[in-house]
């Protein structure tokens, strides 16, 4: 008997239950659709955003980033386009006024030049220095062979001739069974 | 109480560090290998202290002792256990015990090892291990300490970030870490060699498979960190050149290099102090880029919260950087190669020139990241480097080195001949340009992508016929079937093959990138209930939104619902993409849905609703060929398995092939 009443018990507070939990998930429902209604860019307001970037949140663009600033430059796009600016202009407002650090894309001019030279710079500058290295290797070797041919050496033709294909025998070699 | 406990033990833990790295080197000084012993087991001790230190914050995550500050700012009386125990990488605090955890493990793996021929290196590598773990052990105790209380404890905690309730953001950082981490043997091992002037090649071979092992879960980390970001950040895409990509992108970048040159080492004893430089800029790049990213200097998504242990990491990384400097100016002439370059057209002059590349463009990107620092330094210019930029600078140098994979395996050391690498060049240059005309006339009509896919057919070309020579070898001097041929091929050449099973991949994730970057579109539309609206071949009809139960408590879930025809107006499918809105954290996340077909990934985004879901509006992004990125990244690391499998063959696996003709021995 006991367990009938407990029985009892267990759904009358489950009926509490289900009742609180139903207000917790309207009231959250509600609260979840009335947040998050942020304006919505169309799309060319978004196009013109990817190539901005974010005030707030840095390394975005403007068109990923939810934040309030963001959705007053994106506000702000749209009212340039509906005056009838194209997305150039619209750019060159936002890059007039922020300077051209507002661009996804640096400029390749200015200060954001060095961001794009010291790549190109330090490629050629590494390759230089290989270069040099090889080269001096390489002298060096040919003065070697040179002295080793004098002192007489028919070894190296001799080694040339002994397989046909250098590639596929050295591999062969390589791959053999060895144990 | 038992968080006190590991509060305790990670102070042992410190203690340890110390006692090993004065003991060890005396230990040589005094050539009392007693000493270098005890050295040796307090390092491996530190493992042991820092579990415990790890399980005592543990047991305050699972018990809710808001009492400890770090377990109220990452979970609250919602959070789950699994994410209980996940927050123990979950913030700044925890994740610094956390990666004292891994790096601790890494260096009683060390301790515990076999030490034979390398025995002299033994203190030294005590000695350089103890340091470093030292350092961040003291970092987390003076600095960062997870284990501080509050006075008067709250009532609730604050609840783990919501980004980080993802499994690849559970399992991502601890391979970033056990990456990192992991790359800090193959660097001690280097030190060693040069504090006991053994400067043979007795610690690349002692280090070649650790760095393997760091090498394998950085490309692990990175590419989880991908999809973590392309299922929960909600960026349409995998990668977005963010800060804490970059930075373990940049040491995974020197690290490939290090492994290719170090081959050098191993087959000819060449470029011995280019391995060393190699090892310490790694070793550098690493340090360096945990101290950006854990000093807060680097915004960025994912970066940790500003602090002020900036300056202290700065600190030690310009003294690491003058004693590896110091390091290596005083054992410069010692570091001579054994031979002479025959030709730049060799093997190692083809490697040389992609150590450049690899390093040109780790250069690229670590410009790329630290220009915005400092411009602002200097300028007072916030710049942001946005995508474009590595695109352009960062995309050709990557494909020079797709162009360099499908080369170099065909050059011999030594010096190679024109005449053979043509003969084996010719067939796959063939393949590549059968499928650019095939690609052209399907409609693929840019010269940038049409070239990069030609570039990638002749790569992956010519790698699968470095698999068909050698098992075409095997069958014709061994007599063997073909499957049994291959197995014994990947058996007895397990580096060389489970690499070339690593080149596969990356030419699958360069295809991934080429159809992601250029044929990828994405379109943001608002629409009414019932409004169509077109992105390429698909239609998507917007159903409305409805409220749906989150996955957590604490937050609400909205779900839009689009249904898609394909061009001819069939159903093909719908999506339901969520918005989860955190009331606590007062953040929200989109969550896309991710449907269409292996080859073209359509990915749909709830971007927001306005009268009650009367209209909505949605961001559709189109992914040619990104799913190719997950499986070329699973094949890379099948080829570090490969590679990496301990050799099952009878003959001791330090004088396996190589080596073995290098002494001289006749192969049978």
């Amino acid at each position: 008997m006991t367990k009938g009443i407990l029985y009892h018990e267990v759904t009358k507070t489950r009926r509490v239950a289900i009742l609180i939990l139903s207000v917790f998930v309207s009231s959250w429902l509600i609260s979840a659709v009335v947040q998050a209604q942020a304006p919505v860019p169309d799309d060319q307001t978004y196009r013109i955003a990817k190539q901005l970037n974010c005030p707030t949140c840095a390394g975005r663009n403007l068109a990923d980033c939810p934040t309030e600033t963001c959705t007053q430059w994106k506000n702000e796009i749209k009212a340039q386009l509906d005056q009838g600016k194209n997305a150039e202009e619209v750019l060159a407002y936002f890059e007039a006024r922020f300077g051209p650090t507002v661009l996804q894309e640096p400029p390749k001019e200015g200060t954001t030049a060095i961001l794009w030279a010291a790549p190109v710079g330090a490629a050629i500058v590494f390759f230089g220095v290989v270069g040099v290295v090889m080269w001096r290797m390489s002298q060096r070797r040919s003065a070697q062979v040179a002295v080793a041919a004098a002192t007489g050496g028919a070894n190296a033709n001799a080694h040339a001739s002994v397989a046909a294909d250098p590639f596929v025998s050295e591999l062969e070699r390589e791959v053999k069974d060895e144990s | 109480m038992f968080t006190d406990l590991g509060h305790l033990a990670v102070i042992f833990a410190f203690a340890a560090c110390l006692y090993a790295a004065i003991i060890s080197p005396l230990g040589a000084a005094r050539n009392d290998d007693r000493l270098v012993q005890s050295g040796r087991l307090a390092a491996f001790m530190t493992l042991p202290l820092v579990l415990i230190g790890c399980l005592g914050l543990w047991f305050a995550l699972i018990t809710h002792d808001f009492g400890v500050q770090y377990v109220a700012s990452v979970s609250n009386l919602a959070t789950p256990l699994f994410y209980r125990i996940t927050a123990l990488w979950g913030s700044q605090n925890g994740s610094i015990l956390f990666w004292c955890l891994i790096m601790a493990a890494f260096v009683a793996a060390a301790m515990a090892k076999e030490w034979k021929e390398d025995k002299p290196l033994l203190p030294y590598v005590t000695m350089t291990m103890a340091l470093v773990l030292g350092f961040f052990i003291f970092v987390q105790l003076f600095l960062t300490n997870a284990f501080v209380r509050y006075d008067f404890p709250p009532q609730d905690g604050r609840g783990l970030n919501p980004l980080l309730r993802h499994p690849g953001m559970i399992i991502h950082p601890p391979m970033l870490y056990a990456g990192y981490t992991g790359l800090l043997v193959p660097f001690a091992f280097c030190v060693a060699s040069l504090l006991a002037r053994r400067t043979d090649n007795l610690w690349l071979r002692s280090s070649r498979r650790w760095t393997l092992v760091g090498w394998a879960f950085l490309a692990a980390g990175l590419l989880l960190g991908g999809r973590w970001a392309h299922d929960v950040l909600g960026w349409g895409g995998y990668w977005g050149w963010d800060p804490s990509e970059n930075k373990p992108f940049i040491t995974w970048l020197i690290a490939t290099a290090f492994l290719h040159s170090a081959m050098i080492q191993e087959k000819r004893g060449m470029f011995k102090n280019w391995n060393v430089f190699l090892m310490m800029l790694t070793f550098a790049s690493m340090f360096f880029g945990t101290a950006f990213i854990r000093s807060g200097l680097l915004t960025s998504v994912h970066a940790f919260a500003a602090s002020d242990i900036g300056p202290f990491f700065m600190g030690a990384m310009l003294i690491i950087l003058a004693a590896c400097a110091v390091l290596w100016l005083t054992r410069l002439d010692t570091l001579k190669s054994e031979h002479k370059l025959d030709s730049a057209f060799s093997r190692e002059g083809i490697f040389l020139i992609q150590n450049v590349l690899f390093l040109s463009t780790a250069f690229t990107v670590f410009i790329g990241t630290m220009f915005p620092i400092l411009s602002e330094a200097i300028t007072g210019q916030k710049i942001t480097v946005g995508p474009p930029y590595y695109d352009q600078v960062a995309g050709p140098q990557m494909a020079a080195l797709v162009l360099l994979m499908g080369v170099a395996p065909l050059l011999a050391w030594h010096k190679a001949s024109g005449q053979t690498v043509w003969r084996q060049m010719i067939g796959p240059v063939v393949f590549g340009v059968v499928v650019m005309v095939g690609l052209f006339i399907i409609g693929v009509r840019q010269a940038l992508p049409l070239l990069g896919f030609g570039l990638c057919a002749y790569t992956l070309a010519q790698t699968v016929m470095e698999y068909v020579r050698g098992v075409s070898a095997r069958v014709k001097s061994m007599g063997e079937g073909v499957p049994t041929a291959l197995l014994r091929l990947a058996q007895k050449n397990q580096r060389r093959y489970g690499g070339y099973l690593v080149h596969i991949g990356v030419v699958l994730l360069a295809i991934g990138a080429i159809g992601k970057g250029f044929y990828g579109t994405d379109v943001i539309r608002n629409v009414a209930i019932n409004e169509s609206f077109t992105v390429g071949d698909y239609t998507f009809t917007y159903r409305g939104i409805r409220p749906v139960p989150c996955e957590f408590d604490d937050c609400q879930t909205v779900q839009g619902m689009l249904l898609i025809t394909n061009a001819a107006g069939q159903t093909i499918g719908s999506a339901f993409p969520n918005r989860d809105y955190y009331p606590a954290q007062e953040h929200t996340a989109t969550i896309p849905e991710i449907t269409g077909t292996f080859n073209e990934e359509v990915y749909v985004l709830l971007g927001g609703w306005e009268n009650n879901g009367a209209t909505a509006s949605f961001q559709v992004y189109i992914n040619p060929l990104i799913n190719w990125i997950w499986v070329g990244g699973i094949v890379v690391i099948l080829g570090f398995f490969v590679a990496f499998w301990p050799p099952t063959d009878r003959e001791p696996s330090t004088v396996r092939g190589p080596a073995r003709r290098a002494a001289g021995a006749p192969a049978k």
